[in-house]
Order: C-alpha cells, then structure tokens, then sequence
C-alpha cells in the first residue's frame, strides 16, 4: 500500500481553533509503583486530522489513550477539550464529551446482538422499556450512513473480527462520538480488512471526525496519517508532520540503535542436524483466527535465535504450541528428527523441551508455593523427586539451594513462597527450574520484560551457557535490544509467519525494524536461502 | 382422571415451585451472580408464608411476606456476594444449611404445632378450556400459584429481553466491563438481579406451602431449590425451556405420589421414586455439560475505581 | 481473588501485621459477633442466651458420656472435613460428602451383616475397606464429570448426596429391614468398632480419624500427590505447562475427599449407631465443610475445628431440654459463625490450601 495523498480531504469546515474539537494533553504523567508509564507527554488531536501515535510495546501509548478516554486518571499534567481543562472520572464521562475508544481487545458481550452492544448505557430517562426495533433501525441508521455494513440484529459472537471492529465503532459514533482513538486497529485484520478499514477512517475524517490511530505498522501511517507523534520510553520521542514521513524518521525515533556485534564464543554445531525443526505450523487462536499460518523455524544444537515481533503477532502461540498445550491444526514440531505434535506435555518436557513463558504470574509459577516447590515443579510428575510416593524433600531441597546459588536468585531461601520474591528473583526462579536438567530445546518468552540490568544480564548469561551446552534457544522479545544481545540469529515474526531471518552479523536494526511492522525487506524464501548461505560465517572461537 | 391424567396433573402442581425458583435463579445467574443459597431463600420464603398465613388466615399477605423476606435474603447475601466478594459456592452452601436450621428453629418456636396446617390454596378452573376432554383437567384446574408460574414466564423473558434492566444485567453477568466503561453500576444490577432471583425464589417457597404440601416442616424444600440450579442449567437460561425443566421435575415427584396406581411402580420403594428427581438432574447436568454459564457468573465484581493499577 | 482487599483497619497497629496475630484476630472478631449474633437470637425466641450457651457447653462436655459423643462426633467431622479440603484444595467445590458419607456407610452395613461369623480382626478391616471405597466410587462420579466432561461439581454432588441419603433410606427398609422404619438391626457384634475407652463410649473411631488426618497431611505436605493437588488448585495453567496431568489429579482429589468421608460413614455405623439409621448422617456432611474452612483446609488444624463444631452439635441436643429450643439452632450458630468468618475475610479460599 502506498500512501496516496490526493485521497486525504482537507479539513471540513471545522476550523482547527474550533473550540469544541480539539484536544490537547499537556504535561501527562501516570506512575505505576515505580514504573514511570507517561513522563510528561504532551499530545494533541486537531479537529478534523487523522494522528497516528506511534511506539513501541512499552512506550506508554496505552497509558496515554487510557487517560485520554477516561480509563486512567493521570498523576499530573491536564486535558483541555473546547479550550477548558476538563477531567474524566470514567470513560462515559469522556464519552459525553464525544471522545470514545475501539479497544484491541472489543468491549462487547458476544451473547448480545450488535443493536444491544450498541446502545448498552444509553437508555433514555423514563423509559424502561428496550425498545428492540425502533433501536435495531437507529443503529442500522447510524451504520449505515456511515457505509458501515453489519446486521444490528446478528449476534456479535457471531460475527467476523472485522465486523466487530465495526459495531465498536457505529457503537462510538452512535453515542455521538466526533473523537475516535483506535488503539491497534488492524493488529487482528487481513491486508484486504485493512484497506477497507482505512478506507472508512478517511470517511469518517471527511465528515468531520478527529481520528487517533495507534499503531506499529508504517504502511497505515503512511495512508491515512495527517500527523505522528512517537512515543519511547513514557516521552515524547518524535512528531512529525506528513511532509516529514519517512521510514527511516520512524524506526530511528521508535527503536535505539542497535548495539556493535558482541564477539562471543559460539559453540552452533554447524553441520548437525537441527535441534528442532518446524514447519508448516498453523494453530489458530483463541478467538479462532489462524494465531499461526504454516510458520516454518528451524534450529541448530547450540543456535541462540532471536525472534522479534510486536506482541500479538503469534508469539504466544507458538510457545503454547512447542510446549504442548495448544491445538495444533497442521504442521510438524521435529525434536532431533521426531515429530512431537501428538506428546502430551510431560513428555516433552522429559524430551528436553523447557518453556519460559511470558507471564510468570499466570503460566510460570505458582506464586502460594514455596521456591523449592516451584524448582521440582516439573520434577514430581515425571517422579524425579519422590519415592514411594512421597516426595523426596531433603534433595527438594538440595536441589532447590544449588539452583538459587548457580542463578544467584536472593533471597537465597528454598523455603520461601515465590510471591514474596521481587519480580526478578522470581523470574530467575523461573529461568532456574526451566535451564537446569539438560534442557535440549528453551522457548524463552520476554526472559527479561520488567528486571533491572544486573536481573537481565545474569538471566542472559545463563541462557548463553545453556546454549554453549548444546541446547537451542528461541528467544522471544518485542524488545529488539534483547534479541540482538543474545542472538545468532534474528528472524522477525508477522502475523504468524517469519518474514525475516538474518544471521547476526547482518542484522540492522532498520530493516528488523521495517519488518516488526509489515515491510519486509525480502520475502522470507531468500531469507532462508540467506541463512543456509550465511551459516559458515560464525565460528567455534 | 385416568392414571395418566392424574400424574401429568400432578406434576404441574409439583412443578410449580421448582420453575419460580428457577425463575428467580435465572435472573440472578444472567446478571452475574451464582446464588448457590437459593434453598435456603426458598425455605425462608417457606416459612414466612406459612407463619403469616397461619396468623392471618390470608394467603395473600402470606405470599407478600414470602416477598419480603427473599428481598431480606437478597440484602444478607448481596452484602456477602456483591459487597464483599466472598466466595459465591462456600457463601451460599453456609447460607443455605443456616436457613434451614433457623427454619426449623423458628417453626418449632412460632407455629404450634396442631395448627401448622395450611389449607391449601383453592383449585381454579378456567372457563370453558378446564371442560376439554382430558387435557382440561390437567391443564386448566390448577390453584392461582400455579398458573401464575406460568404467566411470570413470559414476563421474566420480557424482563430479560426488552426492557433496559435485562440488557444491562445481560451485559453485566457476561462481561461486566463493558456496562461499566458504558457508566452503569455493575454493582447496582447485580443487587436488582439478586433481589429479584430471591423474591421469585421465595415465591416458590411459599407456593410449596400454600399450593404442594400444605403445610410447613423442617426439610420442606428437600433441596428443591438445589434442583432449581439444574433446571437453570437445563434451561439454558431461557425462561420458557426452564418450564420444561421445571416439569421434568415436576412429573419426577409426581410419580411418588401417583404410584399405587401405576401398575409398573406399584412394586417400587419409596425411597427409589423419590430419588427419580435426583437422578434426573444428575443425568441433565450430564446432558448438558457442554452449555456455557454466563461468562461472569460467579465471579465477584470489582469496579475499576476499586482495582490497583491498570 | 486480590489478596489486598479487606484488610480490617485494624492492621494498623503493628503487632497486627503479622499474619498469623491478624489471622486470630479475626477469628476472634468472627466468633464475637456470631456469639453477639447468636445471643441475640436466642433472645427474640424468648431463651435466655447465657443458659442457652451454657446448656451447650454442659451438653458437650458435662458428663463423660455426653463427652465421649462429643469426641466420637468431633471423628466424623474430621473425616468430613478432610472430605471438604482436599477437592477445595484443588480448586473443586465437592459439597457432597453428605452423600459420600452414606455410601460408604451402607457398604460398611453391607460387609457387616453379609459376612456374619467372621472373626472381628478380619471383619472390621473389611468393613472399613468397603465404607472407604463406597465414599471413594461415589466422589469419583461428580470428579470424573468435572474434569472430563466439565459438568459443574456442585449440582452434581449435591444431587448425589440426595440420591445416597434416599438410598440409605431405602436400605434401612427394603435390604435390611428390622421392625423399625428407620434403622437397620444391629449390625453383628463381630462387625462393631472395639470399644477404645468404655465408660466414654469412645470406640476405635476416634484413633482411626487421627490417623486419617496424619495420612491426609503426609498425602498434603509430603506426597507427590498432595505436591500436584495443591499445585493444580493454585494454578492450573502453570500446572499444565509444568507437565502436570491436571485432570487425573483431579478426579483423584474428589476420591480422596470421598474416601474420607466414606470412612466416617463406615465409623458412624460400626462405631457410633451399631446399625445404618435413614438421616443418620444428620448434616454431617455438610457441617465438613464448614470445619474445612475454619480449619483453612489445613489437616493439623481439621480436629481442634472439628472438636468446635462437635461441641456445637452435641451440646444443641441439650437446647430443648434447658432453653426450650430446636437443637436445629446448632445449625444455625455455625452458620451464623462461618459468614461472619467470611464477610470478615479471615477464610478466603484461593489463598488457603490444604498444608
């Protein structure tokens, strides 16, 4: 898609100083505990003007837009809206002031009918009645006048991921919003949704409507934006106007420089066997889009590969599918040459396979037991830590205090429950239970997402070992410094393929960059051919 | 009345208070809370109305008490679901043999017991349909509960269909998100759902005294309001298939009752007819173990302004 | 669940802090207001509240015959309420082990008078065999439609429990008849539980529910089973991804709470009745759960809970005589006790397990 500027109106009649159009956030900063979300942004959306907001995961774009339609109330800074500084208690108070939100994740109930999601809230005073079919021609109306097609009577479970998409936003504009924030709109579309659906941000714009587009992917920005801002690290990194768009602009201000080549030893058997080989893999997700579309990915015996992606691209999924509890629809996971699609999950463990998930609270650890509970985690179920039944505590507990000494996870205490750990040492405990025991494949998830340096380059040092062992690594991060501290190689995964595989000594940082948002610099054929040709390069030192 | 006449009639007597219970249950479990104390709302509800009944000697006040102490049980266990979040399984399960027990307490204390007696509630015929052959006596020669059972279907349907209460609760019980970021209280509907599941429940309660047993002991309900919970689940939270639910049910007790003239039961203990209810549910759980409660249901709620961080 | 809600201001004060200070206290508040609650009650029904508390105490506790009960009363619920905890511990709500109870008390009734000249050393193993695999099939039907076809736990054990109770009904006047409705003859003496302490009436079943809650906590805290059972409760997902067969420990939790509980049903007919009585089970079942949850699902804590609410319900036995009351009100007052305990959040499952 190219951009195509006779396409983009110019503002209706709405002037810009219109007082009731625009928005502007001044100053905006929200803490979490320690963590600085948004230090100081300032932001604005003129009326009439498409604003494509731009960051990467962590930047503080969600933080933003949630302050922005009254999820979050902001520590300091101020919104001004109609030239008066307003304050939103809840997203129906933005609402009445006309702005709204179509989320990444739809705010509506599948088991109602789209005219239902619609008009949930916006019940008349006096009237307890729901009146269904004068309220079904309102929406179709409303829908319809904005060439939104979709059935007020269809139930939204029912319905396709990008007609859902657009009940929320005949939804935004049947409450009468004129500010219309959508956050990753095209995150779960096809190419074909997504021309369609800038097709109908422009429409929108044209009839007089700010739109606030967030977004990774450049192509879009490129369409339909009149303005961006870039965020990194909870500040403002970037604005550009439009005649200012270019790629390189972008990638720079959203992503650091990539860090020099780190010369390490590296111990890939070049000429084995890969260690696990995938191809063809295709699982769909949960809401029953294909997560995986035949992702083919192969590793060699001590191979580090860095795979880089914005979140939500299959990452998870293919984590869920390696580690045996995601239905897998096609494809083949080889392990040293033997499919393990059909093995349950303990015995691929026992195989050698070891997952660090992305979320240790929900799928790493369990938080009410104890450190060592949580190292022979794995262990009782393949009755490595038990005789007669019972468990074997004294090496429990051995086991539990060798580990915490060799991944210097402090407290050093095997007795202690894992949720009064900071969330480093728990992570460690994670990496610990996950790296020990000759692990043969590591599927690791985000290893480092919220730890301190001396955290994160310990967890990198035991990863690096692990490979120097023999063991292949698949690093998962959407953080770019992450993957190329620690990898061979990079490939870039899109929408559940890998569009992008280069070892690392030819990495940069711009085409990873171009690739995490959908503009890969070669189809993924040459990448492969790249690799096989490439391989040589690196070397026992 | 044939055999078969006599048990079909029956049974809809019987039905009666299972599908106002399971009415009740209905609303509550759309709008997001499991109410797991039904049975002891229903033998409160019981009690009430045998207490007031017995002292006024009228059922309608009787019943409008039975009202008034399932909205009392709806404050005690709203307080405990809604406000405090406790666990909606443990809470009601404790509620539940707790009410029984100050049922019994209460009865043995406040009804005496030469006069515990309910005269049951007159049986009605509706003109013209009670003269059809065979099915009038069945259908249409049932006492004022019963009938009004079966009229409140339509009304608990339209309830959660088409007015603005049932959207919301619907929304409410199955992503209560989006009512709230919409500027409803999730809270507030919970508490309506609640309070209507308990008053319809201990409707049934009563209709058990004034229209089945005719009197009230300890034990009436005999887990009828557990039931309830089954036939919800049958039902697959549509009010006009909980009245076949709430029959199955129906006609599962009646076979007790009828069986000395059914020459096949005739040789049947007691003790294993009466279990036929209990099997039946067992069987429909099983039957419909794959439909879905609704996606909040059960879950305590806490509004966003409550919650630390995003 | 959060674990930062409902912290009572109280906590203020630094001793209060500590867990296990703020823990008591709650307990403390709980009973408090129960006991204000209670009184009250007591009351408006026109009883003195001061002699109808003590007419509990003294009923429980007063003589050794009635203590003996109270001990005797106190071994079903440990059983019943280990029945609770293991399946609460692993996230299942098994409420029936009223039910399970008397599974396994119609096969101890069954062993006992089907087998009638054996001698006592082989009978009465026998018939605690057949009492634990009774409450151990029974449990295993609601377990195996949870985890495999996921039919909710509740309604299903619930509806078992009637079934089993009308069964034991049916037992008592249609398998083994005597002259009476509602209880089967003795059983042979040979089949009875050896008398522990005779002037207390405290028979075998006391030690062996000891002994039950010293398995339960080498199975909790020691066992691999208890390791993945609590695992499974705390977090199944990560239970999953760490290898953990989720649904057989499952179904093997709500057999272990059945088993417990089909035990007490084989002590309360070979060591308690002397015979299988319909309804004799008396709310037993459901009185483990709330002995569970006081507890905290915890086994070393199951018998001073257990005792509390044997107390309970042997000394309201006594509230017609001396207050005029329903012994119903025992009931009650465990009621009354358990949702003070959890309006108060000093139970929250989700937290707790079993250890």
């Amino acid at each position: 898609m190219t951009a195509t500027d006779d396409a983009v109106p110019e503002a209706p009649a709405v002037a810009p100083e219109d007082a009731h159009g625009t928005i502007r956030m001044e100053g905006i900063t929200k803490r979490y505990g320690a963590l600085v979300a948004n230090d100081g942004i300032d932001f604005d959306v003129a009326s009439g003007e498409v604003h494509a907001l731009l960051g990467e995961n962590g930047a503080g774009k969600s933080t933003l837009m949630g302050i922005m339609f009254g999820l979050l109330t902001p520590d300091a800074g101020r919104i001004v809206h109609g030239g008066r500084e307003v304050r939103f208690a809840s997203p129906a108070d933005a609402l009445r002031r006309g702005i709204g939100m179509v989320h990444q994740h739809f705010m509506l109930v599948p088991t109602l009918t789209v005219a239902e999601n619609v008009v949930i809230g916006s019940r008349p005073s006096h009237d307890m009645r729901f009146r269904r079919r004068e309220l079904e021609a309102a929406v179709g109306e409303v829908a319809e006048r904005h060439n939104l097609h979709v059935d007020p009577r269809a139930y939204v479970r029912d319905l396709s991921v990008e007609d859902q998409q657009r009940v929320e936003i005949v939804r935004l504009l049947y409450r009468g919003a004129n500010t219309l924030i959508l956050d990753e709109p095209t995150a779960a579309l096809g190419s074909a949704q997504v021309k369609v659906l800038l097709a109908t941000l422009k429409q929108l714009q044209a009839s007089g409507r700010s739109i606030v587009i967030v977004t990774h992917k450049l192509d879009e920005v490129m369409a339909i934006a009149d303005r961006a801002t870039v965020l990194k690290g909870g500040r403002n990194a970037a604005s550009l106007e439009r005649s200012a768009f270019e790629q390189r602009a972008f990638t720079q201000a959203m992503f650091d420089a990539m860090p020099d080549p780190v010369p390490h030893e590296r111990h890939i058997a070049l000429d084995a066997a890969p260690r696990i080989a995938i191809e063809g893999l295709t699982v769909a997700s949960s809401t029953g889009r294909p997560a995986l579309r035949g992702l083919d990915l192969e590793l060699r015996p001590g191979e580090i590969v860095g795979l880089a992606g914005v979140a939500g691209n299959g990452q998870t999924e293919l984590l869920d599918a390696i580690a045996g509890v995601a239905h897998v629809e096609s494809g083949t996971i080889a392990v040293d040459g033997a499919d393990i699609v059909s093995q349950r999950p303990l015995e691929r463990r026992e195989r050698g396979i070891r997952v660090i998930p992305e979320d240790r609270h929900d799928a790493g650890l369990v938080l009410e037991m104890t450190v060592a509970e949580n190292l022979a985690l794995t262990m009782v179920p393949a009755g490595e830590a038990s005789r007669h039944g019972l468990l074997r505590r004294r090496e429990i507990r051995a086991h539990a205090e060798q580990l915490l000494e060799r991944f210097d996870v402090r407290p050093g205490d095997p007795d202690r429950r894992v949720h009064e750990l900071s969330g480093g040492n728990q992570q460690k405990v994670v990496v610990a239970r996950e790296l020990s025991g000759a692990p043969r494949v590591v599927i690791a998830s985000c290893p480092t997402r919220g730890l301190d340096i001396s955290a994160a380059a310990s967890i990198h040092r035991q990863i690096e070992s692990a490979a120097a062992d023999g063991c292949a690594v698949l690093v998962i991060s959407p953080d770019l410094d992450e993957v190329l501290a620690l990898a061979d190689r990079v490939a870039v995964i899109f929408e559940g393929r890998i569009v992008h595989d280069v070892p690392r000594e030819q990495a940069s940082s711009e085409a990873i960059g171009l690739a995490m948002v959908g503009q890969a610099p070669g189809a993924a054929a040459t990448a492969a051919a790249d690799r096989s040709a490439t391989h040589p390069t690196t070397s026992n030192g | 009345m044939s055999t078969t006449q006599l048990v079909l009639a029956t049974g809809i007597t019987l039905m009666a208070p299972i599908l106002w219970a399971a009415l009740g249950e209905l609303i509550t479990e759309q709008s997001g809370t499991l109410n797991v104390g039904i049975e002891g709302v229903m033998i409160l509800g019981a009690f009430t109305t045998a207490l007031v009944y017995q002292r006024s000697g009228s059922p309608v006040l009787a019943l409008l008490a039975a009202v008034g102490s399932g909205l009392l049980c709806a404050v005690m266990l709203g307080a405990l679901y809604i406000r405090r979040g406790t666990d909606q399984i443990v809470t009601g399960i404790v509620f539940s043999s707790a009410a029984v027990g100050i049922a019994a307490v209460l009865s043995e204390k406040l009804l005496s017991a030469d006069s515990v007696q309910v005269s049951s509630l007159p049986t009605l015929s509706i003109p013209l349909l009670s003269k059809l052959p065979w099915v009038g006596p069945v259908l249409f020669e049932q006492n004022a509960l019963v009938f009004a059972a079966l009229i409140a279907v339509p009304c608990v349907w339209y309830l959660m269909h088409r007015t603005w209460f049932g959207l919301h609760a619907r929304a409410a019980g199955e992503r209560p998100l989006v009512p709230e970021t919409a500027g409803l209280s999730v809270r507030g509907i919970r508490y309506v759902g609640l309070a209507l599941g308990c008053a319809l429940t201990a409707v049934g309660g009563a209709t058990l005294v004034l229209s089945v047993a005719g009197t009230f002991q300890p034990g009436v309900t005999n887990g009828r309001g557990f039931i309830a919970l089954a036939v919800v689940v049958l039902a697959r939270w549509n009010p006009y298939r909980a009245v076949l639910g709430a029959l199955i049910f129906g006609l599962a007790q009646a076979l007790q009752f009828q069986a000395d003239s059914v020459p096949v039961l005739a040789d049947v203990p007691t003790s294993i007819l009466l279990m036929v209810p209990y099997v039946v549910a067992v069987v429909v759980v099983l039957l419909t173990h794959g439909s879905r409660y609704p996606g909040a249901a059960g879950a305590p709620y806490r509004p966003r302004a409550e919650q630390v961080g995003f | 669940m959060s674990t930062a809600t409902n912290i009572p201001a109280a906590t203020r004060f630094s001793l209060l802090r500590k867990p296990a200070v703020a823990r008591a206290a709650r307990l403390l508040l709980a009973a408090l207001a129960a006991l204000l609650l209670v009184s009250i009650l007591l009351e408006l029904l026109g009883a003195d509240a001061l002699t109808a508390l003590q007419a509990i105490v003294e009923g429980a506790l007063g003589a050794p015959f009635s203590l003996g009960q109270t001990v005797m009363i106190a071994s079903i619920l440990v059983l019943t309420g280990i029945a609770a905890a293991v399946p609460f511990t692993a996230r299942l709500f098994n409420v029936g082990a009223e039910g399970q109870l008397y599974a396994g008390a119609i096969a101890a009734t069954a062993v006992g008078f089907q087998f009638p000249h054996l001698p006592s050393a082989v009978h009465v193993p026998l018939l605690l065999a057949a009492g634990i695999a009774g409450g151990a099939l029974w449990a295993a039907i609601p377990g195996l439609m949870k985890a495999y076809m996921n039919a909710n736990e509740v309604i299903v054990s619930l509806m078992l429990t009637f079934i089993a109770t009308l069964l034991a009904e049916y037992a008592t006047t249609g398998i083994w008849p005597s002259g009476l409705a509602t209880n089967t003859d003795p059983l042979p003496g040979n089949a009875l539980l050896p008398t522990v302490s005779a002037s207390t009436d405290i028979t075998l079943g006391a030690p062996l529910a000891v002994v039950a809650v010293l398995l339960t906590w080498l199975l909790m805290n020691r066992g691999t089973l208890g390791f993945q059972i609590r695992a499974t409760g705390f977090n199944a997902h990560a239970s999953e991804l760490n290898g953990l067969p989720v649904k057989r420990i499952q179904v093997l939790a709500f057999t272990i709470g059945g088993a417990a509980a089909g035990l007490a049903g084989a002590i309360l007919v070979a060591g308690i009745q002397d015979s299988l009585i319909a309804g004799g089970a008396a709310g037993f079942g459901f009185l483990g759960i709330a002995v569970a949850l006081v507890a905290r699902l915890s086994a070393t804590w199951m018998i001073p809970s257990a005792f509390l609410f044997a107390v309970l319900q042997v000394g309201s036995n006594s509230l017609q005589v001396k207050a005029g009351i329903s012994p119903s009100m025992g009931a009650v007052i465990v009621g009354v006790f358990v949702i003070a305990l959890l309006a108060l959040g000093a139970i929250r499952l989700g937290t707790d397990g079993a250890k």
